[in-house]
Order: structure tokens, then C-alpha cells, then sequence
């Protein structure tokens, strides 16, 4: 696992001390065994002005999307979670060990990112833009419902949103891929490359094909 | 009679409808049950397509009517039900007359308490209303598809309340043999059956040869009916798209072995086609086949059973007020998190099932009975023993755990078996029975005889005498030495006589005498050798349970001596003798949160309490708090040094009261939609290392509990947490709500999305940005 993206959740310096170095590596051997990987995905026709899933006649409302997806005539909806184990672990250690419960989350929101990235490129989905999760930038939360239905994540996945909202499991993610989009996936080819935090410390966001 | 077939006549159900529909035109995102209100004719084809095939019973186009899953369809959930219901009563009235309509429910699509934000009355009134709109004109219900074991509870006495209807149970496990919330075969069996269904198994996830150890282990353990209902093959993804590629050949082909070992319901999942059940009828014997299956006495959580098998069983003794002062203030302050610990340590100590007694004056039981058992079940595996002796507390204990239970206890007086064993009976647990009357017989026979009437008695309400567990009733050295012996003959002859497992509460041998742990262990070991099977005891006496690694060793319960190897070879460990070189000081700097309370121990050997505070702890705690502020340190570590703080606390004001040193209390809750809750958790952690006491009134609190609350305990602020856009909106309503109920009291708002300008706008006092900024704003304010 990438350990300085975990430093990078954690809000930590990647020479932080060598107890919190042992405590993630620890964490990230019980993540990997308490996870239990699942994931769905399905694609879709894209067609644009107004931007849409043309088989669910669903419009995304999301300049930014639009913008992501101006060159892309289909698309991928993916959805997966680490399972309820992970929420039921971290709990356990707010009771015992807080520290360990926030360094636990954190590596396992990092463990759902990678996992998600290794099915991504397994599909084999040639030029390709970034993942993107309703709740991020203008695209709105409330796509995930109707998205959730059509991917049946609560049958697949034992997924569910709850009431506020939120996926539960908590460490579950649903995004979408453009595909045919023109260039590579890039800090260059993002709305946020004038003021991102990762990028002024010279990381990334995203994992390079 | 459907119920009288069951068992005897191999019954076949139909296929998948999913897939049918999908043949039929079901476009993707389109709602399956709006088909029987706008294409009943296809609904009706599909039914009359696996009745002409042979199928027995016929599955109502219902899986996702409930008002959740309905709500975008544009229809009442209740007309699409009624219309459901109507259907396959056309076909078969068509068809086939002597045929089973069965109503379809399936998960209700959210995931419960406590992971998730749906309560168990919620979905049990939403189950209710479904079977009480058709319940007239089907033959049986089926839970199906199901991977939460509690809402398969709540499903099963939906039904069982509201009709007299038969009720079928499957569950879908995965390939690591568990469902998706982490329910495994023999769990599902233990509990299931205890609640009383007609039928249980498994259906969809995997074709009829990978489902094989599954269904294996439920033969193995069930002694009703069981069904199967596989998908045609594994599901594979391609393109995005589930496909199933098993010929109907070939499933038949592989169900012929279950048929032909016991299974008494066969149809299809996923994938499946009338073609299939014509081909499984086709194979399919008229007779079930006869399976002999062992009873065992059993307990469950929702993922673990203990199974008795010979092996002594620990029961954890300490989640119990009786002369424990630190829980009796626990419970009566409401400050639930410390019976969690609690039995966490328990758990840790490998105790097997943890005892919880929550009885104490001045509080109401039953409520707080069920508040502790949800949010044990939260974080820990292990099957607990429901401990009152109020039948009111019994009954809603045992409603909302999520398992088959222990229950503590009947004893042999009719009124009181009476009142409990239709609970027992109810709700599937196992039952201890005490063998005392008005008072405790002193002869070991007598004993005996209390033993066999509660046996008696219990079948008369239709309990196996493998759901009772006899208590020979540990009497005290000191008092009645000459009895002690007779309790040891009364397990014998127990265990001889009437073949039940036996119980025994071992402290109460050694009360009023020196060097307790020593009679406490030599009774131990005398009455495993005389038949003991469930010590009640302190796990933590790590002396006590290293004699009952040491008994299953020699008594061969524990082959090769492997639990035995594993348990005691690490007891020399060394600790590192650099760390006792640390400072009170160092440690709290460094997080040392393990060996903080042996160091203060010492400290406080030659501080007085009041100096250990203000000039070791209280500075050390400022250190911290700078180098944070100032990124010397990091989260992690401001967490692991504040929680070493709080240990260092616990042991100096264990020393003399430092109530001058209390400050608050602070009120804390993440709002009712939210389940994250760690960020709340974090504030709390470090609030409470400054000193503060902190009322927290956990995650997804709804506003009425809030208000509520907050005139209960009267804290001096209140802090509230969200995390999404989505529960701010829940935030703004429990402000108002706050106020509306006369608060006055300061309220303070944090959380991811969270900004001064949201604060203001929804009506909160202050904004703080994470734990230290809490800190600074509550030492300013408070």
C-alpha cells in the first residue's frame, strides 16, 4: 500500500515518528485481513447538451463532469466496499485505542482507493479519465441513490444508503469513468491544478496507468 | 396443509423472476414490481410458465415492496403488493389451484442498527404492514436473499405476530461461507430455528456446487425443513453485465445429491428459467429423505456460536453491578461505554459468552438492558447470557439481541417457569435453570429432583432439554462448608442422570476467606472433574482460566494441546526495560498509554495526588497540546498522548477525590443520520484527557433524544458533530429543538462540511475546527 498517501489522509509528515510508522504498518496488515473486497460496475451511453446516461435518461447536473466528460461518448459506473467488518473493527477500537481507530480508518479509506484502482485497470478501459464520486466538486450526492438502484449495490455489494444519506458500510464508494476522453489522466487535465494541496507537494491524486 | 407436507413430499418452488423480466423487456434502473401494475399480463405469464413446469409454489412479484425501495416508483408500495398478490393468484387459479402463492419479501435495502441507521422496530413495522395487507390470500411468506441476520429476527416475528402464516427463511452466503454482514451456517440454524420458521436455507450468490459445504454444514445442523434455491452457476461479470452460463442439465444434475440427502425445497435463484424447474421436477424423488441430526446445546451472537461439546465454556462474570461501585455509577450516570470496555477486556481474556446484569435500583431496567446489549453487539463476537430476574427486562433483552441467547434463569418454582419459558420459547434461547424452590435443598438429590421437574416443565412449553443448562448452585466455604461437596455430587448425577450441561457460579465458594483466588480455583478444578460445563467467573483471573486451559488439556478436549500452547506460552513475556525508564512526564509525551499506570502508581509513592496533577500531568498535557498546535506532533500522537493522560487521571483519583478537577459536563452527540461518528469520538478522547467529563450520547441521536438529554444531565455545553451536507440539515433541527425546550446552554458544532458560516447560519453559538481548537474554546467559555 502507499504509505505516504496514508500520511497524506493522516495530515502527517511523511518522517513522522517511528511508534505511528509501526502503528500503520500494523493497521494496514489487519485492514487487508478484516476487508472483504466487492465490487460492481456497469456501462453506460453518454450523450451530452445536456450531459446524460442515455439508458437511464438520467442528467447530471455537474459543470465539472461536464467538463471531465466533454470528450467521452460512454461511461462506467463502479461501485464496491470493503465490507462491514472494517466499520465493525474501527468501532471496536474507539472504545480501546482511539489512535489506532483513526490510523485504522484512514489506511482503510487508502485500502478502498487501491483496491477500486487494481479492478480499474483489470478492466482493461483504454483512454480513460478520473473516478468521480457524487458528493465531490458541483457532482450532487443525491445521484447515488438512483445510481446505487440500477448497480443493485444492496443485493452485490450488501451496500445501503441510509437516511442521511451515506453509505453504510462507511467504507464504500461509488463513482463514475468517462470514457474516450482524449488525453491521459493528468493534474494538467483537472479543474482543480491551480490550487491543489497534493500537487504544491508534488503527489498525486490518482494512480498513473 | 402446506405445514403438514413440509418435510414429507419434496416440494418444488419456481425460478428467478429477475431474469424472466429482464427476457421480458425490464430495462436497467427500471423498478421490477411496477410490472404488476403496468404489465400484469407479463407477471401473470411468468407464473403460469414455472407452474406448467411443475412448481409447487409460486413467488410473488414482491422482493423490493417495502416504502423504502418503492418510494421512487412512482406507486404506493401497497398497490403494488395487492397487485403482486393478485397476480399469481390468476395464474394460478388458471393453472394449477392446488398450488402455494408464496409473498416475497426481500432485504429491505438498509442496513440495521447499530452499523446502520435503520432501528429494529422500524423494520419490523415495515415487515408487519406488508403481511398484514395480503395475509389472506397467500399460502406462506418468504424472507429471502437475506445477509442480516437481525433483520431476518425482525422479518420472522413480523410474520409471527401478525398471522399464522408459514414462514420460509434463506439467507445468501458468500464464498468465505458467511453472509455479507458476517453470518455463518451454523449461527443462521441456531438462531433461526429457535425463532420458529417452517423452513430455512439458502438461495442466489452461487450456483448449486459452490453453495455445497454451505448446505452441507445447515444439513448437518437443522431439524426442520431446508430449502435451496442456487443461481444457475457462478455469476460472472462481463461487461458490466451478471450472466450465469449453468445449462438446466447440468443444475439438475448437481441438485440430485440434495435432494437425495434431506433437502425438502428445492427451486432456483438468479438465472433460472422454467425450463429448470421442469428439469428438477423431472429428478426430482416424491419423499424427502430421512436425516439424523445430533442436538447440541448452542448460543449464539449474530456471527459466532458456541457449540457444547464437552469443552468447558467461560461465561464472563463482570458486566454485573453486584458490588462493583465503578459500574453501578456507569449505569446510573448512563455512561454505557465503560460496560463496553468492559466486556471488551473480557473478550480479550477469552472468555466465551459474557454475562449482563444491568439490575440495580432507580433505574429502568429493561430499557437499559436493551441499550447495553445493542451497543455490546456492536463490537463484540460473543454470545451473551441475559441476566434479570425481571421477566419484563427478559423479554425485551431477548426481542432486540441479535442471536440465540442465554438466558439467567428459572428456578423450580411453577410461576416463575411460567413466566419465563414462553419467552425461552419465543424467542429461541437457552435456559438456565436453578435447582432451588423457596429456598436451596441441601442435598445433592434434591437438587436432582428441582433439576428434573424444570426439564419436565420446559417440554411441556416445547423446549429441548439441549436449550436448558442446570445450575447446582455454588454455596459459600465459610457458612456451609459441609454442602460445598453436595454441589459437586449434584453435577454429577445432573450430568449422568438427566444428560443436560451444567452451570455454576464459582466465586460464590469462597466469600468471606483469605486468598479467595485459591479456593475459587481448586473448587474449579474439582467441579470440571465432577461435570461442570459453564463456569461463571472472571475471565481476567488469568490463574483461573490457565486451570481450564490446563483441564481441557489433560481431559483431551483440547487436541495436540493447542489452545493450551498458544494461551500459556507467552505468560513469561518480558516487557522492554527501556520503558521504565521514562518519566510520568516522558510517557505522557510519547503516548505510552500500556505502562502509564504502573508508572503513576509509583509516582504517587512519593508525589502527593495534588502535585502529580499540576506539575507533572497538567504540563505534560500542555506540551502536547503546543507541539501540536505547533506540527511538531500529529493526530495520531495527540490521541495517544491524551488517551495516556486519561489512565494517568484514572489512577491518581482513584488515589483521593479530585472532584475540584471535574469540569463540566459536556453534553456530546453526532446528529440522527450520521453514523461517523469518529470525529466526535476524537474530541471526546482529548476533552476528557483536559480533564472534562463527557455525557456522550453516541452516533445517529435523534433530536428528541437530544432535548431529552439535555434536562436529564443539565451539562454546560452542548457539542454537536456531522460529517456530510446531507445531516447538517439534522443539526440545524436539534439547535432549534434545544431551544425551542428552554436550552440556554452554549451549543458548539464541528464536522467535516462544517464551517463558521454553516455554524451561524444553523443557529450554533461557536465552531471549532478539530479537538484542540474544543479545547480552547471550552477552557474560555467553561
Amino acid at each position: 500500500m502507499n504509505k505516504k498517501a496514508i500520511l497524506q489522509y493522516l495530515n502527517c509528515p511523511q518522517d513522522v515518528d517511528e511508534k505511528t510508522q509501526v502503528l500503520i504498518d500494523e493497521c494496514i496488515d489487519e485492514v487487508k485481513q478484516c476487508a472483504h473486497f466487492k465490487v460492481t460496475y456497469q456501462p453506460f451511453t453518454l450523450i451530452h447538451h445536456p450531459l446524460m446516461i442515455k439508458e437511464l435518461e438520467l442528467t447530471l447536473l455537474s459543470q465539472d463532469l461536464e467538463f471531465y466528460f466533454k470528450d467521452c461518448d460512454r461511461c462506467i459506473v463502479i461501485a464496491c466496499t470493503l465490507g462491514v467488518q472494517i466499520d465493525r473493527q474501527i468501532k471496536y477500537y474507539e472504545h480501546i485505542d482511539m489512535a489506532r481507530a483513526i490510523v485504522f480508518d484512514a489506511v482503510s479509506s487508502r485500502y478502498l482507493e487501491e483496491c477500486c484502482d487494481d479492478f480499474e485497470k483489470s478492466l482493461n478501459l483504454g483512454l480513460h479519465t478520473f473516478r468521480f464520486a457524487p458528493g465531490y466538486g458541483d457532482l450532487p450526492l443525491a445521484l447515488n441513490r438512483p445510481l446505487s438502484r440500477v448497480l443493485q449495490i444492496d443485493k452485490k455489494l450488501g451496500v445501503s444508503i441510509n437516511k442521511g444519506g451515506l453509505f453504510v458500510p462507511m467504507k464504500s464508494m461509488l463513482g463514475m469513468i468517462g470514457i474516450g476522453a482524449t488525453g491521459q489522466k493528468s493534474c494538467l487535465s483537472c479543474l482543480r491544478k491551480e490550487n491543489c494541496e497534493l500537487r504544491k507537494g508534488g503527489q498525486r491524486c490518482y494512480v498513473k496507468d | 396443509m402446506l405445514r403438514e407436507r413440509l418435510g414429507k413430499d419434496l416440494l418444488i418452488f419456481d425460478g428467478a423472476m429477475g431474469t424472466q423480466l429482464q427476457n421480458a423487456g425490464l430495462k436497467a434502473g427500471e423498478i421490477p414490481e411496477v410490472y404488476n401494475i403496468e404489465h400484469p399480463d407479463i407477471i401473470i405469464d411468468i407464473h403460469t410458465r414455472y407452474l406448467k413446469a411443475g412448481a409447487d409454489f409460486i413467488t410473488t412479484n414482491t422482493f423490493g415492496c417495502n416504502p423504502l425501495k418503492m418510494a421512487d416508483s412512482g406507486y404506493c408500495y401497497c398497490d403494488l403488493l395487492k397487485a403482486g398478490v393478485q397476480n399469481a393468484k390468476i395464474a394460478r387459479d388458471q393453472v394449477n389451484p392446488d398450488a402455494y402463492i408464496v409473498l416475497d419479501i426481500g432485504p429491505i435495502g438498509q442496513l440495521l442498527e447499530p452499523l446502520g441507521t435503520l432501528t429494529f422496530d422500524e423494520a419490523y413495522e415495515m415487515i408487519a404492514s406488508q403481511i398484514v395487507m395480503v395475509k389472506d390470500d397467500v399460502d406462506a411468506v418468504l424472507l429471502e436473499t437475506m445477509t442480516d441476520l437481525y433483520e431476518v429476527k425482525a422479518g420472522i416475528l413480523a410474520v409471527k405476530e401478525n398471522s399464522d402464516l408459514p414462514v420460509f427463511v434463506t439467507m445468501t452466503f458468500e464464498q468465505n461461507k458467511r453472509t455479507l454482514t458476517g453470518t455463518d451456517p451454523l449461527t443462521f440454524v441456531n438462531v433461526v430455528e429457535g425463532l420458529g420458521v417452517d423452513a430455512l436455507g439458502v438461495n442466489c450468490s452461487l450456483g448449486p456446487h459452490e453453495l455445497k459445504p454451505i448446505i452441507e454444514e445447515i444439513l448437518e445442523y437443522s431439524h426442520i425443513p431446508v430449502i435451496i434455491q442456487p443461481n444457475a452457476g457462478l455469476p460472472c461479470l462481463h461487461d458490466g453485465e451478471t450472466c450465469y452460463h449453468m445449462s438446466s442439465d447440468d443444475y439438475a444434475q448437481e441438485m440430485i445429491s440434495y435432494m437425495h440427502s434431506g433437502v425438502s425445497v428445492v427451486g432456483g435463484c438468479c438465472g433460472t428459467t422454467p425450463e429448470f424447474i421442469a428439469k428438477l421436477k423431472a429428478v426430482a424423488p416424491l419423499h424427502v429423505s430421512k436425516r439424523d441430526v445430533q442436538r447440541y446445546t448452542c448460543v449464539s451472537s449474530q456471527n459466532q456460536t458456541v457449540v457444547f461439546r464437552g469443552q468447558v465454556v467461560v461465561c464472563g462474570e463482570r458486566l454485573n453491578p453486584t458490588g462493583k461501585k465503578k459500574l453501578k455509577a456507569a449505569l446510573k450516570e448512563g455512561r454505557y461505554d465503560e460496560c463496553v470496555v468492559e466486556g471488551i477486556k473480557q473478550q480479550q481474556a477469552r472468555a466465551d459468552v459474557l454475562d449482563v446484569n444491568v439490575g440495580l435500583p432507580g433505574i429502568d431496567e429493561p430499557e437499559t438492558m436493551v441499550k447495553v446489549i445493542k451497543l455490546l453487539q456492536e463490537v463484540i463476537q460473543l454470545p451473551l447470557q441475559i441476566d434479570s430476574s425481571s421477566p419484563v427486562a427478559i423479554e425485551k433483552a431477548c426481542r432486540y439481541y441479535n442471536g440465540k441467547p442465554l438466558i439467567n434463569s428459572v428456578n423450580g418454582k411453577d410461576e416463575v417457569m411460567d413466566a419465563i419459558f414462553p419467552i425461552v420459547k419465543k424467542y429461541g434461547g437457552v435456559v438456565i435453570g436453578l435447582t432451588l424452590e423457596d429456598g436451596i435443598p441441601l442435598l445433592a438429590e434434591e437438587r436432582l429432583a428441582i433439576a428434573k421437574k424444570i426439564i419436565h416443565k420446559a417440554s411441556l412449553y416445547g423446549i429441548p432439554k439441549e436449550d436448558i443448562i442446570i445450575d447446582c448452585l455454588t454455596l459459600t466455604a465459610s457458612a456451609q462448608q459441609k454442602e460445598v461437596q453436595e454441589t459437586l455430587k449434584a453435577l454429577t448425577l445432573v450430568k449422568q442422570e438427566l444428560g443436560v450441561h451444567t452451570v455454576l457460579g464459582v466465586s460464590n465458594v469462597s466469600f468471606g476467606l483469605p486468598n479467595r483466588p485459591l479456593l475459587n480455583r481448586t473448587f474449579l478444578t474439582l467441579a470440571m472433574q465432577a461435570g461442570l460445563d459453564l463456569p461463571i467467573i472472571n475471565p481476567l483471573d488469568q490463574e483461573l482460566m490457565g486451570t481450564i486451559d490446563a483441564y481441557n488439556v489433560l481431559y483431551n478436549y483440547d487436541q495436540d494441546s493447542t489452545h493450551y500452547i498458544s494461551n500459556q506460552s507467552h505468560t513469561a513475556t518480558i516487557k522492554p526495560t527501556t520503558i521504565s525508564s521514562f518519566s510520568l512526564q516522558d510517557m505522557i509525551l510519547h503516548g505510552l498509554k500500556d505502562e502509564v499506570q504502573e508508572k503513576t502508581k509509583e509516582v504517587l509513592q512519593t508525589h502527593e495526588a495534588m502535585e502529580v496533577i499540576n506539575e507533572i500531568i497538567i504540563p505534560a498535557l500542555n506540551q502536547v497540546g503546543q507541539d501540536y498546535e505547533n506540527n511538531k506532533i500529529f493526530l495520531p500522537q495527540l490521541i495517544q498522548s491524551a488517551e495516556t493522560t486519561k489512565k494517568a487521571f484514572e489512577v491518581v483519583k482513584s488515589t483521593f477525590q479530585v472532584d475540584s478537577q471535574v469540569k463540566g459536563p459536556v453534553m456530546m452527540c453526532t446528529v440522527e443520520g450520521d453514523i461517523h461518528d469518529i470525529g466526535k469520538n476524537i474530541v471526546k478522547v482529548v476533552l476528557e484527557s483536559y480533564g472534562y467529563q463527557v455525557i456522550d450520547l453516541g452516533k445517529d441521536v435523534k433530536v428528541e433524544k437530544v432535548v431529552e438529554s439535555y434536562h436529564q444531565y443539565q451539562p454546560k455545553i452542548i457539542g454537536l458533530s456531522a460529517l456530510m451536507t446531507t445531516t447538517v440539515v439534522n443539526m440545524q433541527k436539534t439547535i432549534q429543538a434545544l431551544r425551542q425546550s428552554g436550552c440556554l446552554c452554549p451549543i458548539w458544532v464541528g464536522g467535516a462540511v462544517l464551517t463558521q458560516d454553516i455554524a451561524d447560519e444553523i443557529g450554533a453559538d461557536y465552531y471549532s475546527e478539530d479537538a484542540m481548537a474544543s479545547v480552547t474554546l471550552l477552557n474560555q467559555l467553561l
